[in-house]
């Protein structure tokens, strides 16, 4: 299959080639494309994306792609057919998240924000909901960069009536 | 650079996020987190507590469990993807002698239709009450004069105002008095008469489910059909004829906004035969009506609708094409009868998960009632004042 190759460029100078189609899942890119302020020769710039960052971005797209492209292949694709797949892309997600650290995702998801891929957004919002779950609030206030502006009184009335919830 | 790795050692120093996106973090964390999270911050406290787009959009992403209340004392609830269970106490309110005997859920919140067992043998009797689990809040409806034991419910929203719920009150197949039809509302707190033609009798173990705000039930005049009751104009409808009747069957809800319907044949001697059936989406314009989804015939099949008089059991239709349903069986062991709570996840090929989730001895008042065993419901933050 031929297909037209493009450049990525990290904020920190590491190139990457990606081909059209994955790349086309961020919707900033392929706004760029449709507008063909894309110079074949020259890499879009990305200055909000590191390098290890883009590296899992295009990883993600790469995967996704895919699975888009059997979709067109084989409309005719039984239902049977359709629900493994489904089944296969959720593996593969997990294993992706899997063992993340929560800074790389906080770097990934503000990546997929700024580069506007929505299945990633959704992705990783759902594992870091996963990971703040069972913590105190305490722990979501240092993890969030939030200061608690309650009187330690009030804190106290908002425990109490939820008491149960603190078990 | 030195600096910076020291300090991130010490504590956590991670990007900060914008507040959409911490937004759509907590939308996908679950209710109960969340209500612990409410002391983090005053932004966070009215986020929780207070914003109805906030909420609604938590409920629209939050996934799918059963609920079920054990011998009167317990409220279980399961994550069937996960196999997951999680006990609370009972309510004081629903302690025997109120027992919870059926419930209608929408939007996390379950209408409770209670019985009152110092009546006992009453026409009238019990109470009825909007039940948050996972906020344990309680709202009992008062009647307009009284509630009656064959009463059946609805519960919905009209479209354009959702979180004024509405509560339909209708006479059951077993009423034999003039029919009377009404219609509760959360903004008001009061009920009021509706004008309704009853040609038609709901099936009396389906206890009916609400997608999308309105109401859903198996019913039958010359054959079987789905009827609704459409809260936004509270009109009763009849939205398509069902498939080949079936002994043993309940009615769900698929994805949010179909209608599914679990079969199982009860012929002695042969496979217990489960089948899937599945509307189109009920937003369709145009027609409604029912396809075959799947079928699944391999001979480990376990009763799932156990027998005519027993427990229907709460399912979901994965996203798997499977079935999680959690059931109650009976079962004899040394002369004396026990039930059986059992999550199966079964798909076309059969059994592919199955877990036993508790039983007990039981009495011989439990099956005065047609019950059901357990129901779907969604975990929610919304308010049932």
């Amino acid at each position: 299959m031929s297909s037209n190759m493009i450049m990525l460029k990290s904020s920190d100078g590491a190139s990457f080639e990606i081909e059209e189609a994955a790349a086309r899942k961020s919707k900033i890119i392929a706004n760029m494309i449709e507008v063909e302020c894309v110079d074949e020769d020259k890499a879009i710039p990305l200055q909000n994306v590191t390098g290890n960052i883009l590296a899992l971005v295009i990883e993600y797209c790469n995967k996704h792609i895919v699975d888009d492209d059997d979709d067109v292949a084989t409309e005719e694709a039984s239902e049977e057919e359709e629900e493994a797949k489904k089944k296969k892309v959720d593996d593969w997600e997990a294993e992706f998240m899997n063992s993340m650290s929560l800074e790389t995702m906080f770097e990934l998801l503000l990546a997929a924000n700024y580069l506007n891929i929505k299945s990633l957004i959704d992705l990783v919002c759902q594992t870091i909901a996963n990971n703040i779950k069972d913590k105190t609030p305490e722990e979501v206030r240092k993890i969030f960069s939030i200061e608690n502006d309650f009187t330690p009184e009030e804190e106290e009335e908002i425990r109490k009536e939820n008491a149960w919830a603190f078990g | 650079m030195a600096s910076s790795k020291r300090a991130s050692s010490m504590r956590l120093l991670l990007p900060s996020l914008p507040s959409e996106l911490i937004e759509e973090i907590l939308y996908r964390t679950p209710a109960d987190s969340l209500i612990r999270f409410k002391s983090t911050c005053k932004e966070w406290y009215d986020l929780i507590t207070n914003n109805k787009r906030f909420i609604y959009n938590h409920l629209s992403h939050s996934p799918e469990r059963f609920i079920r209340i054990e011998n009167y004392q317990t409220v279980q609830i399961m994550d069937p993807v996960k196999i997951i269970q999680s006990d609370l106490p009972i309510p004081d309110e629903f302690r025997v002698p109120y027992p919870i005997i059926f419930m209608v859920h929408c939007d996390g919140l379950m209408l409770c239709k209670c019985d009152d067992w110092r009546a006992r043998g009453r026409s009238k009797d019990g109470g009825l009450a909007v039940w948050n689990p996972v906020m344990r809040k309680i709202k009992w409806i008062e009647p307009s004069y009284c509630y009656r034991k064959t009463d059946y419910f609805g519960f919905g929203y009209k479209n354009s105002c959702r979180d004024n719920y509405k509560i339909l009150r209708f006479p059951g197949p077993l009423c034999d008095r003039d029919p009377e039809c009404e219609i509760y509302e959360f903004k008001s707190d009061s009920w009021r008469s509706l004008n309704a033609k009853f040609d038609w009798e709901v099936d009396m173990e389906c206890r009916g489910v609400s997608v999308k705000g309105n109401m859903y039930w198996l019913a039958e005049k010359k054959e079987d059909f789905i009827l609704s009751f459409d809260f936004s104009n509270e009109t009763f409808n009849d939205i398509c004829v069902c498939p080949r009747p079936c002994e043993l069957r309940r009615l769900g809800c698929f994805n949010g906004d179909r209608l599914s319907l679990l079969q199982q044949n009860d012929e002695e001697e042969t496979i217990n035969e489960i089948e899937v059936w599945m509307t189109n989406k009920l937003s369709d314009d145009g027609v409604v009506s029912f396809t075959k989804y799947f079928n699944v015939n391999t001979p480990d099949l376990p009763d799932l609708l156990y027998h005519t008089d027993m427990a229907r059991p709460g399912y979901s239709i994965g996203k798997y094409r499977n079935i999680m349903a959690w059931c109650e069986q009976d079962v004899r062991k040394d002369d004396k009868w026990y039930t059986c709570n059992t999550l199966y996840d079964i798909d076309e090929s059969g059994i592919r998960r199955e877990k036993e989730t508790g039983g007990r001895r039981f009495d011989d008042h439990e099956y005065y009632y047609l019950f059901i065993c357990s129901y779907v419901y969604v975990p929610s933050l919304v308010s049932c004042s």
